[in-house]
């Protein structure tokens, strides 16, 4: 096996707010590797885009990477200076984002934003750059992509939108790309050939994905790796096979349960007690509230337990 | 219980309803209008809905799928009287609503209530909550206003929230929480007929199936019906009874739940149920449906579908295809008509 594209280490990313620090991400653990898809599970609040943005090296104040490593290729993004940074982002370290509407421009050319992209990154002439910038499009399936560069944003529809952020996000051939609920607010159709295209880039090219979602469907036809996350934590770790076929932790047990179309139509469907994760000071496992198979040992965090199969299990009574 | 409900009238029933949309002229016609180089500016009205017919029977979900912009959301407030139809009527347990006035009408309109998509939008922010749900009742005489409180502690308990944060506002809950104040507010002038659109869409999935699961015991509860406006196609077939497949204004297929989930016969149904990602499957492959739903401003011609459909013909470009009845199942395509 070749060495990792991406190693994450007890990372931590603590937002510091007036009523104390908040622990968005408490030391998260992952690797990817070339070629492979790690799908990123939790519910609104997990921390499971904070991961993203933390490797991309996009968090604001008041929040802070306050420990941890990430390795990219082996080096440390966390010792980066923020120009070193800079010229990583779009370039080697690419990220997708829920709404296009985050990364397109709504009063620039779609030509205009992708060659840009190019230029800031290549020492490549502007003839060359559109060149680029139409093949990109042509590999996410865009039809008569000449004509589409000269198109604004506004003109695309949301699908369309969603493919052009994920060509600027190809045009330089990254090392790995985040993509953060990319298909989330998009019809089923439109999803799945995006998923389509997604697959065949990330075999074709050996790009490594990491692809943030709330739906557990979703990374069951297109991840080899899946992370369930849960209050800043990863709970569960391990294959696409083992964490969906056979949860442990009750957690991602719940999460699968509550799918609808899993159970008979018509049978209630399984409820995970209570509400959302909690996120301030919490003391021992922090799905201990809303757990049926809590016990004494739960006032404790339990440590994140690395099994002979390759699985990582936080938890001390798995199923 | 099917044929109990079958001797009854529906609930709500649609018959051939369209709605238009006038679109505003654009600058271009419009300057070449009034140097009388054309004839009149007005552009072709977009036709979101095309000759829909759909009835709700007592206690039924029914549920309308389809992609964004194929009118399923207009339908769902034609249905509750948030959208005038064009053309087309509504009767309510076999009685006329359009030509009803005063206060007939009102009457017959608290019957049918709406839950919106988005429970950040749809909420008053500078409102309580204690407001938001009693506000409707009190106007309509259904509770006297000194008895509001009670009442509202009393919705908010049916729907699973603590009748102690009704003096909160909207943005002090989550977003689950919300999705159920907005449901207590469509309950709180006893509706007999409930309008869906989207209803779980922006939720969790923990949370989507505490809030599926409170509407299938309001269901039981108070003999609810439900008009279920929904994309997502597994939802759909955990809750709805029967189910209408849209694409660009018009029906396409309908059924109940369990024939068309088990064999889809409209190859649009098919595409759908083929690229809904499943738990079940590991490493798909996605053979998408090309292209993406046409723009309802030039629908293409004959049967809508044809432009993505694997199956077209001749016959499929140039004629619309009728609904024809498939062993109790209703679908409009060439490949079953006569």
């Amino acid at each position: 096996m070749s060495a990792p594209t991406l190693v994450v280490d007890d990372l931590k990313t603590w937002f510091f707010t007036r009523s104390g620090a908040v622990k968005a991400v408490d030391g998260v653990s992952f690797s990817v590797q070339p070629g492979e898809v790690m799908g990123l599970v939790g519910e609104s609040g997990s921390g499971k885009s904070i991961t993203g943005f933390s490797i991309m090296g996009l968090i604001d104040p008041p929040g802070r990477v306050v420990g941890g490593r990430i390795l990219f290729k082996g080096e440390d993004l966390r010792s980066f200076t923020p120009a070193r940074m800079r010229s990583m982002r779009g370039n080697r370290i690419a990220m997708i984002f829920q709404d296009p509407m985050m990364t397109l421009n709504p009063v620039l050319r779609i030509d205009v934003q992708m060659t840009e992209a190019v230029l800031a990154h290549r020492a490549v002439g502007a003839a060359r750059a559109l060149e680029l910038a139409e093949n990109a499009l042509r590999r996410v399936g865009i039809p008569s992509p000449g004509e589409r560069l000269r198109a604004y944003p506004h003109q695309l529809s949301g699908g369309m939108r969603q493919r052009v952020a994920i060509a600027i996000a190809l045009l330089n051939e990254p090392y790995l790309i985040i993509a953060d609920e990319p298909t989330t607010a998009l019809d089923v159709t439109i999803q799945a050939q995006i998923l389509f295209e997604m697959q065949k880039i990330c075999a074709e090219s050996g790009t490594s994905l990491i692809w943030v979602t709330h739906d557990l469907s979703v990374v069951a036809g297109l991840a080899d790796q899946v992370g369930v996350m849960y209050a800043g934590r990863m709970v569960e770790y391990g294959t696409a096979a083992q964490v969906l076929e056979a949860p442990r932790h009750p957690y991602t047990q719940g999460l699968i349960a509550s799918v609808p179309g899993e159970s008979p139509p018509g049978h209630r469907l399984r409820q995970i007690p209570a509400a959302n994760a909690p996120l301030g000071p919490l003391h021992g496992c922090s799905f201990a509230p809303r757990c049926e198979r809590v016990e004494e040992r739960c006032a404790e965090v339990p440590a994140l337990d690395l099994t002979t199969d390759g699985r990582g299990l936080r938890c001390f009574n798995p199923l | 219980m099917e044929t109990r409900l079958d001797t009854c009238a529906p609930v709500l029933e649609l018959r051939d309803i369209r709605v238009d949309f006038a679109r505003p002229f654009s600058a271009r016609t419009a300057a070449r209008w009034l140097l009388r180089r054309a004839d009149s500016p007005r552009l072709p009205p977009v036709r979101a809905v095309d000759g829909v017919s759909i009835d709700v029977r007592a206690g039924e979900i029914v549920a309308l799928v389809g992609e964004s912009g194929c009118g399923k959301s207009t339908l769902g407030r034609v249905a509750v009287g948030l959208q005038r139809a064009s053309a087309g009527q509504r009767f309510m347990r076999g009685e006329a609503l359009d030509g009803l006035r005063g206060r007939q009408a009102l009457a017959r309109q608290l019957k049918l209530q709406m839950v919106f998509q988005d429970p950040f939008a749809s909420l008053n922010p500078r409102l309580r909550v204690v407001d938001i749900v009693g506000e409707a009742a009190v106007t309509h005489g259904i509770v006297d206003a000194r008895e509001r409180a009670a009442f509202v502690a009393d919705l908010l308990r049916q729907v699973g929230l603590d009748p102690t944060l009704a003096s909160r506002y909207p943005h002090q809950f989550s977003g689950g929480q919300r999705a159920r104040i907005g449901i207590a507010r469509a309950l709180s002038v006893k509706p007999d007929f409930i309008v869906c659109d989207e209803a779980v869409a922006a939720l969790d999935v923990s949370v989507q199936s505490q809030v599926l699961n409170l509407f299938a015991d309001l269901r039981e509860r108070f003999g609810l019906s439900y008009l279920f406006v929904s994309h997502n196609l597994a939802v759909v077939r955990h809750v709805a009874d029967r189910v209408a497949v849209m694409y660009l204004g018009r029906i396409v297929e309908s059924g109940t739940a369990t024939e068309l989930f088990r064999a889809p016969l409209h190859p649009y149904t098919q595409a759908l149920l083929a690229e809904q990602p499943t738990l079940k499957v590991r490493k798909k492959r996605y053979v998408a449906i090309q292209g993406e739903i046409p723009s309802p401003l030039a629908p293409p011609s004959g049967c809508h579908f044809h432009p993505r459909c694997v199956h077209a013909a001749v016959r499929c470009r140039e004629e619309v295809p009728r609904m024809t009845a498939q062993g109790g199942r209703q679908v409009a395509c060439h490949l079953y008509g006569p």
